[in-house]
């Protein structure tokens, strides 16, 4: 019964807090799995944890040039060290011969460690704002108010309208980059733009889930979602929808128990939802293997006839 | 004495790490890194539970157990799942991550473990624990894990260089692809865990990537390139603790930045050197 | 047309390689004598690596069996070696010409087990032979194509084999390498070991083999150059494509130019 009457409270949405916590993450989530799409199907999946621990040092020096907690100022600072880190994988496998692999790895421990050095220092600075910078470590959905939620739509509008201008142009290059190069499009602009995307989102993202487990908010929806479709544009609604639903049931959980975190469940449903697409689907393994059966049973009642 | 035991922990680490990492990273498999650090959490707290000790055995064995189970599973995903293979490795150990984190925030939240050790670790209270021969329980652990290490690379030194040389002409002579990989997932994945408590996810991916990649843009010949992948990590040790204790900052980050500020010093400095001979 | 050999060293029965459920190679049946020069030559994906590849057990056989000397591979690995396509190598790896070459004699013995003063005698000679040895110390990436195909077959050489496989030795290679390549070829063959070679360009292909394998998904032939070599079996090979019938028009008019003079 105690399930029911807290369903009921939650689904009515009379509590403003969980409200606000609510759409904060169904908004952060939609915009994460839109441009999840764009992530994967570029093959930039592990780009994004370097972007993503990357955005620690931008945060604590947007902190420390300001001396307040605003969540603007300190997701410029997370963008802008996101555009650092892409820009220093990209350098350092350009001019060696270390792999892009490498090259993510290298920049992921090393801008981390530089922002978790700068955390420390600004934690001895004896500054009181300063609680709660943790938090973004493992996110901090609990706490969104009704202010965040302004730069949040902010940022969903902003990605929906640069997918708007420039549809065609991704959906060339993401499908086909030679034939976009042959076309005349730009192949930097194209990058240049997802990758722009994914920092936004990053900066944002974080807020929900936390830095550790950013990646898995930008490669688990589309990957959910290229199971079910070929379609560009279906794929990004449901990629998007994925993660909306998943950040309503960890929010939904973390609001039957105190002590369950909101992001860690979040990421758990999202991949839930990732592997079972992955068994289930048209494209899944355990559908293959029935239809593989059936069609082998459908052969051998033919050939006993 | 109590600078000592950090620094000689530290620096086991680094080698272990830096050795398996030369291999790893060869192999373009840099990232697999990053997947077992986060991967092993849920193993750690489950074992935790079950033992009820911080630092036991069980935690490194749930750990352990963990990190390969890690593996495998990314590998099916990437063989029969139809994920890419860098899918695979950002779902995988972001979900293990995500559920060791409710572990420890639900069911094991009086426990000592607490989540930012997990990230940065805790070499500082190395010198502090029970001591087996004189030496702290972890070092020693990880004593015995380099000599296992070390031992099997000069033993198969060979069978490394062929299966990620060229993998076609190692079968061809009848040399077991999938023997040699999982040897060297299994080492660093034990490395992996035993190292996690004393320096955190984060530095353990630092160094597997940061010394190989030092050394690889440094020399073009295997034996050179592992001695200064381990040399490189060890006196990065060394120097970034000193740097710490003088700057009043913590040990683990600092030698993660510093690794890095010297690979990215040297490549700017080798591109600069380069544009001055083209230019001359 | 498919010449039965009595006492093949290498004999295939009945190969079938499948690749996500389509076949690759249907039915490959053939045998090649002792101490011949074999090529086996058909259009681009008529499966040519891919039967190389499944002698070597590179890749799975949906059906049939493959023996070399009258056994399976795996008692006689050490009898044969495999110079693979340059695509199979990590060309970053940091491994000097001679580090390459040593390779081939790891097959020798244990893997945990040192290379002795013999091994590294015989690793120098096979690069010796390949007029590589200047090289020895140079990582494989600063080399040309010629030169890296010739530090490949120094590894094969090392290995001290009975029968030489090779996946398209001549691609890719300039004309100073391809004759070192060919005279290594016709020495061992003289040492009476047997080759084995994938090769696309039918103009060389006659000089070179005595024996001739034509494939397209099945085996079209498999005998002695001048019984394989015709016009029908090889417009039977290349499914009447234009360009190349011209070429092979061309081929066999200079052959029999050629036989006319001689």
């Amino acid at each position: 019964m105690d399930f029911w009457s807290d369903f009921l409270y939650f689904f009515s949405f009379q509590d403003t807090n969980i409200n606000n916590v609510l759409i904060g993450t169904s908004v952060l989530g939609f915009t994460c799995g839109i441009v999840s799409v764009l992530v994967v199907l570029s093959k930039k999946a592990l780009i994004v944890d370097a972007i993503s621990h990357a955005v620690l040092p931008g945060i604590c020096i947007g902190f420390m040039f300001t001396g307040v907690k605003n969540p603007i100022y300190l997701s410029i600072g997370g963008m802008a060290a996101g555009a650092a880190a892409v820009y220093l994988v990209d350098w350092i496998s350009r001019i060696s011969r270390i792999k892009k692999d490498a090259s993510i790895a290298i920049s992921l421990s090393v801008l981390f460690s530089f922002g978790v050095i700068l955390l420390n220092i600004i934690q001895h600075s004896g500054n009181s704002n300063q609680s709660g910078l943790t938090d973004f470590l493992f996110g901090k959905a609990a706490t969104i108010i009704e202010s965040d939620l302004y730069l949040f739509l902010a940022v969903f509008t902003l990605v929906i309208f640069i997918l708007t201008v420039f549809y065609q142009h991704l959906k060339i290059a993401l499908f086909d980059a030679g034939f976009a190069k042959t076309i005349g499009l730009s192949e930097r602009l194209s990058q240049g733009l997802i990758s722009g995307l994914v920092i936004i989102s990053t900066a944002v993202g974080i807020q929900t889930v936390g830095i550790i487990l950013m990646s898995a908010l930008l490669i688990s929806p589309a990957s959910a979602a290229l199971f079910w479709t070929n379609n560009f544009k279906k794929a990004i609604l449901i990629s998007g929808s994925f993660a909306t639903l998943s950040s309503v049931l960890g929010v939904f959980i973390s609001f039957l128990s105190a002590d369950m975190p909101t992001g860690p469940w979040i990421i758990v449903v999202l991949s839930g939802f990732a592997l079972f697409s992955a068994f289930f689907s048209k494209k899944g393994i355990i559908t293959k293997k029935l239809r593989a059966k059936m069609d082998d049973s459908y052969n051998l009642s033919e050939k006993e006839n | 004495m109590f600078d000592f035991w950090i620094i000689l922990t530290a620096c086991i680490i680094a080698i272990n790490s830096s050795l398996l990492g030369s291999f790893l990273v060869l192999r373009k498999m840099s990232l697999i890194g990053d997947a077992l650090s986060h991967s092993v959490l849920p193993g750690i707290v489950i074992a935790f539970l079950i033992s009820g000790e911080i630092n036991s055995f069980w935690m490194l064995i749930g750990a352990s157990v963990f990190g390969v189970f890690a593996i495998l599973i990314i590998d099916w995903l990437n063989r029969f799942g139809g994920f890419g293979k860098d899918s695979a490795i950002g779902i995988i150990y972001t979900l293990l991550f995500a559920i060791g984190i409710i572990l420890i925030t639900s069911i094991a939240k009086n426990s000592d473990i607490d989540v930012d050790c997990v990230l940065f670790g805790d070499i500082n209270t190395v010198p502090l624990l029970p001591k087996i021969l004189a030496i702290p329980v972890p070092t020693f652990n990880l004593l015995i894990i380099a000599v296992v290490v070390i031992l099997t690379l000069l033993l198969g030194l060979k069978g490394f260089k062929i299966s990620t040389f060229d993998k076609n002409h190692a079968q061809t002579l009848g040399v077991s692809i999938t023997f040699w990989n999982y040897l060297l997932l299994g080492l660093a994945s034990v490395s992996t865990v035993f190292s996690f408590d004393s320096v955190g996810a984060i530095m353990v991916i630092g160094l597997i990537v940061i010394p190989p990649s030092f050394a690889n843009i440094i020399t073009r010949k295997l034996s050179r390139f592992l001695i200064i992948s381990a040399s490189f990590a060890v006196s990065s040790c060394i120097l970034g603790h000193c740097i710490a204790i003088y700057l009043d900052i913590p040990t683990v980050p600092t030698i993660g930045f510093l690794m890095g500020l010297i690979l990215i010093l040297t490549l700017i400095f080798q591109t600069f050197n380069k544009n001055l001979q083209q230019h001359t | 047309m498919i010449k039965k050999e009595h006492s093949p060293i290498l004999e295939v029965h009945d190969l079938t390689v499948t690749y996500d459920s389509k076949p690759a190679l249907y039915n490959a049946s053939f045998g090649i004598p002792k101490g011949s020069m074999v090529g086996l030559v058909g259009p681009n994906g008529a499966g040519k690596s891919t039967l190389l590849k499944a002698l070597m057990e590179l890749v799975p056989h949906s059906n049939g069996y493959v023996k070399f000397f009258n056994e399976n591979l795996d008692s006689v690995r050490k009898k044969i070696a495999y110079v693979p396509q340059k695509e199979s190598v990590d060309w970053d790896f940091p491994a000097t010409v001679f580090d390459i070459v040593e390779m081939g004699r790891y097959g020798n013995k244990s893997l945990f087990k040192r290379l002795n003063k013999e091994d590294k005698e015989i690793a120098k000679e096979a690069l010796a032979e390949v007029k590589m040895l200047e090289y020895a110390d140079r990582h494989i990436s600063e080399l040309s194509g010629g030169q890296q195909q010739r530090v490949f077959i120094a590894r094969a050489l090392a290995q001290k084999a009975d029968i030489y496989l090779m996946d398209e030795p001549f691609a890719g290679v300039d004309v100073a390498s391809e004759k070192t390549i060919v005279n290594i070829l016709v020495q061992l063959q003289n040492e009476g070991k047997t080759i084995f070679v994938v090769h696309h360009n039918l103009q060389t292909a006659v000089e070179y083999f005595d024996w001739m394998i034509l494939i397209n998904k099945n085996i079209v032939a498999s005998g002695p150059t001048k019984d394989v070599f015709t016009p029908e079996l090889l417009q039977k090979t290349y499914d009447g494509n234009l360009t190349t019938l011209e070429q092979i028009g061309q081929v066999i008019q200079n052959k029999q130019f050629s036989t006319r003079k001689s």
